[in-house]
This record gives structure tokens, C-alpha cells and sequence, in this order.
């Protein structure tokens, strides 16, 4: 079980004014983000995470990854953890695409794991050649994207988190990272991967969780999960959902 | 120290930690750098034109003058510049970096060391510079001594860092830290023998600088560099006690602040 939330600064700021000037409490100001959440994962599991934007899915990835802590409850994870969540996040717009790919793997902790060889290998897989060396604002919006995309997929985890990663780009470089990422979905020892809505991922999946407002509503088949999620959650009709 | 303490403080001790940081370091440079036509020259001028105005005025309104007060400043102000740039850049740390600290897992506190490495390069390079001219002009003399200045700087280098992680780690929960570290920095730029040597002091305040952490700090560097003598073991030993005090300092703020601070952010 663990709880966990955020806190709004600005009302934070106005409470500690409040508690200068007229000693007014400055509780109140915590953002509920995940309650009573029950969570665990076995060698083999491949779990989907579904629920409406702003239910607690990536919340829940970045308790997991060790993003965010927990103020109740215990929080115990085994083996190299991975987070593919918002990739490209601290890429420095003036560094060249190569120092880039480095500066991702220090800001994910693997340094160690960054070598010439690996660099060469993100190179060739982004497709940038030559222009890997150019800085980083001059790059397209599906360059920066194909770069991120790259930078992180070459990682062998235990655990491997999965934030709506969808690759991005033309379609040759669309299909290839598919391939990758289905190949590292199926090899890993635990996938989890959070959507608001199923995609070609979910397929492999063999664990499906629904999430509402923070909590854990629902485990169970696919098409359990999914009809849960569309109908009450949704409140999509069953024509739709045939659609969807 | 429990076990908890323990493999938290490891982290300090891992070289792709350093690693990390100096790649932040590098890039916070070539940021700063990057597009202007100096470049990191522009590192030599602030310090430079604070030397040439205070070396300017300060003899004209002096009581007693001091002998060869402009190598007094040109030793003193890159300090103080490294001093300064560290304590109110590390209020903003952590809070720039928010956005990268809530979907990277890295250690926050590689933020603040970083800045601190950045400004202790600018440091090396103006303050080898300046003084390098300094020989060359004839307002320094080379001494031997000068090259004991790297070794005191290692332990002003803990201090300053547990100093910015303290103020880093606190800036996401108040705030107002980084206009309080501002205005500290002003007084203390005052209360601290950098235009003025501590011997103009009435006796009552200079036993009151022996509390000043920045005069514990700076005093080897001026001993140094300006006097051309070897600080003496009180000296040495202040300066130890400091970075003991800062270290621990710097580690329980860390300890109690790390937990929620990416909340806050």
C-alpha cells in the first residue's frame, strides 16, 4: 500500500504567509496522486496499466523506477529497472545530438553502461548519421524523437517500464522500433507498460490492471479490463467500443 | 550512521557519480560559452574590472594603506567570486532541473555539485590568469607557496559543495532561500576581509571573524598567494573543523530533504 502525493506549491507559499502573519495551519496544501495502491510483479509478467489521463498510471511507473516516494506503505523492487517514461527529458538543445546520447544515460544512471560502441549502435539505429554532430535545436521535432527513442531502447533491464512509448517518424523507422521494443517487451523479465488505450503492446500483455483516481479498480483478462474501462469509466456505448 | 545513512553517503563515493557531474559541469559551461565571442575569457573580466575599481578607490579612502593592495584583491575577489556564484547559483540547482528530476533517475544532488565544479574552473582559470599577469606586471612576485593553493582549496571545494547541497535541497521547500542566500552574500561580502585586511579591525571583531565560515575559508588562499607564507596549524585546523562542521551539515540536510523534495519541485 502506498499512498503517495504532490503539493501545490503556490497554495503551500500562501499557507506559509498565512502561518507568519495570522498562525493559521498550513496543512491542506498535499495532492492526493496514488491511494491504497497494492502492487506486485513476478519473473514473466507482462502488465498493462490502463486508465484515464491523470488516474495515476505514470505515477505509479515513477514509484516503481524510484521517482517518486511513498509516504505510507512499503515500496520493494528487485533487478535493473529501466523507465522509458517521456523520453528525451534533459536533452540540451545546443549539445550536439552525440553529447546528448551521452548526457541521457548519466541522467538515467547507466553511465557505466555508455561506451563508444553503444554510442555508434544509437547512432545507426536513429538514422542521424552525419548529423549526429550538429546541435540539437537544429533537428526536427521526429529527429529529436527518433534520437530519445534511440537513446533509450539500448538497455538491458530486469525490469522494463514503459510510459505510452510509441515510436515516432517515418514508416521504415516506425516498423524497426516496434520490432526492437516488441523484441525487448518479450525478453525482458517484467514488462509494465501504461496506456489510455490498448495498442499493438497490450497484445503481448498477460496481466491487465485498471486505474481510477489514483487507485488500483480492477485486475483481470483483457477483455474483462477493457469493457470495465469502456463502459464505466468511459461510459462508451457498445457499438463504440466495437469501434474503438 | 545506520546502514540506510551508510549507502546513501556511497553514493558520494561512486566515480560515474563524478562522472555525471562532470559531464554537467561540461555542459553547463559550453551553455554559458557556447555562442559568444570571448567565451570563457568572459570569466577573466568580471573579476578584473572588481579589482581595477576596488584597487582604484580603496587606497583614496583607506585610513592606513596596505602594501600592495591590488595583488590583496586580485587574490582575493576570484575567491570570493567562486564563494559567491556557488552559494546563490545553488538555490536554483535543483529548481531548474525539476523537470529532468521527475522522469530521470539521478541523483539530485549531482545538480548542485555540478554548478560547484563549473564555478570552481572559472575560478582555476581567472585566478590563474589574473595572477599569471599579476608575475608578469610586476605587482606579484612567484613564490613556491602559491602551488599549496590547490591543496587548501580541497577542503573550501567540501565546503562549498556540502553548502550547496544544503541550499539546493532546501530551495524546493522554501523558496525564498535563494533571496535570503542573495542578500546574505552582500552582508558577508562586508563582514569578510576581501577589500580591506582583517588587521584594520578593532581586536573584539577580529576575534569575531575567526567565526565567519568565508574567513576561515579565504584566509590560506590571501596567506598564500598574497603574504607568501604557509598557513599556520590554528589556520589549517579551523579550516578542517569547518569542513567537518559543513560535510555533516550538508549530509543531514540531504538526508531529511531528499525524500519529498521532488514533490515540491
Amino acid at each position: 500500500m502506498f499512498p503517495c502525493g504532490g503539493v501545490d506549491t503556490h497554495a503551500r507559499a500562501a499557507s506559509l504567509r498565512q502561518w507568519f502573519i495570522s498562525r493559521k495551519s498550513i496543512a491542506g496544501v498535499r495532492i492526493p496522486i496514488l491511494q491504497d495502491v497494492t502492487f506486485h510483479a513476478k519473473p514473466g509478467d507482462r502488465i498493462a496499466i490502463i486508465g484515464q489521463n491523470g488516474c495515476g498510471k505514470s505515477s505509479l511507473l515513477k514509484v516503481i523506477s524510484g521517482n517518486y516516494p511513498i509516504h505510507e506503505g512499503k515500496r520493494h523492487v528487485e533487478g535493473a529497472v529501466v523507465p522509458l517514461i517521456e523520453m528525451g527529458a534533459g536533452f540540451e538543445a545546443e549539445m550536439s545530438g552525440r553529447y546528448n546520447i551521452k548526457l541521457s544515460y548519466a541522467y538515467r544512471g547507466k553511465l557505466q553502461a555508455y561506451s563508444k560502441a553503444i554510442e555508434q549502435t544509437i547512432i545507426d539505429f536513429s538514422e542521424l548519421n552525419e548529423k549526429i554532430d550538429l546541435p540539437l535545436k537544429t533537428y526536427s521535432s521526429g529527429m529529436v524523437a527518433r534520437l530519445a527513442f534511440s537513446s533509450a531502447i539500448f538497455q538491458d533491464p530486469d525490469i522494463l517500464l514503459l510510459d505510452e512509448i510509441f515510436a515516432t517518424g517515418d514508416a521504415g523507422y516506425i516498423e524497426k522500433s516496434q520490432e526492437v521494443l516488441r523484441k525487448k517487451v518479450t525478453n525482458v523479465s517484467i514488462a509494465i507498460m501504461v496506456n489510455h488505450a490498448p495498442n499493438e503492446f497490450t497484445d503481448l500483455c498477460n496481466r491487465f490492471i485498471l486505474m481510477n483516481k489514483g487507485r488500483i479498480i480492477n485486475e483481470g483478462s483483457r477483455k474483462e479490463i477493457l469493457s470495465h474501462y469502456y463502459k464505466d469509466i468511459l461510459h462508451i456505448s457498445d457499438q463504440n467500443i466495437v469501434a474503438a | 550512521m545506520n546502514q540506510s545513512s551508510v549507502r546513501q553517503f556511497k553514493v558520494f563515493l561512486n566515480p560515474y557519480y563524478w562522472q555525471t557531474a562532470v559531464l554537467i559541469a561540461k555542459n553547463g559551461l559550453a551553455r554559458l560559452y557556447r555562442n559568444s565571442f570571448l567565451g570563457i575569457l568572459w570569466t577573466l573580466f568580471q573579476p578584473l574590472t572588481m579589482v581595477l575599481v576596488y584597487a582604484t578607490i580603496m587606497p583614496m579612502i583607506m585610513r592606513s594603506p596596505t602594501a600592495n593592495y591590488t595583488l590583496y584583491v586580485i587574490v582575493s575577489f576570484p575567491v570570493w567570486g567562486f564563494f559567491s556564484a556557488c552559494i546563490i547559483g545553488s538555490s536554483q540547482s535543483i529548481l531548474c532541473n525539476g523537470e529532468t528530476l521527475k522522469r530521470c533517475i539521478v541523483s539530485a544532488s549531482v545538480f548542485p555539485i555540478a554548478d560547484v565544479l563549473r564555478h570552481a574552473y572559472t575560478f582555476f582559470v581567472s585566478f590563474t590568469t589574473i595572477y599569471t599577469a599579476a608575475i608578469v606586471l610586476g605587482i606579484a612576485q612567484f613564490d613556491i607557496r602559491i602551488l599549496l593553493v590547490p591543496l587548501y582549496f580541497i577542503p573550501i571545494l567540501m565546503i562549498i559543495g556540502s553548502a550547496a547541497i544544503t541550499i539546493a535541497f532546501i530551495a524546493p521547500y522554501i523558496r525564498d532561500i535563494g533571496e535570503l542566500a542573495s542578500i546574505s552574500m552582500t552582508m558577508l561580502f562586508w563582514m569578510t576581509p576581501i577589500v580591506y585586511q582583517v588587521q584594520m579591525l578593532p581586536p573584539e571583531a577580529q576575534d569575531f571573524m575567526h567565526f565567519n565560515p568565508f574567513f576561515i575559508m579565504i584566509r590560506p588562499i590571501q596567506m598564500l598567494a598574497y603574504g607568501h607564507t604557509v598557513p599556520g596549524l590554528t589556520d589549517t585546523l579551523h579550516l578542517l573543523v569547518l569542513t567537518a562542521i559543513a560535510v555533516i551539515l550538508g549530509f543531514s540536510v540531504y538526508r531529511i530533504c531528499r525524500r519529498n523534495y521532488v514533490y515540491y519541485l
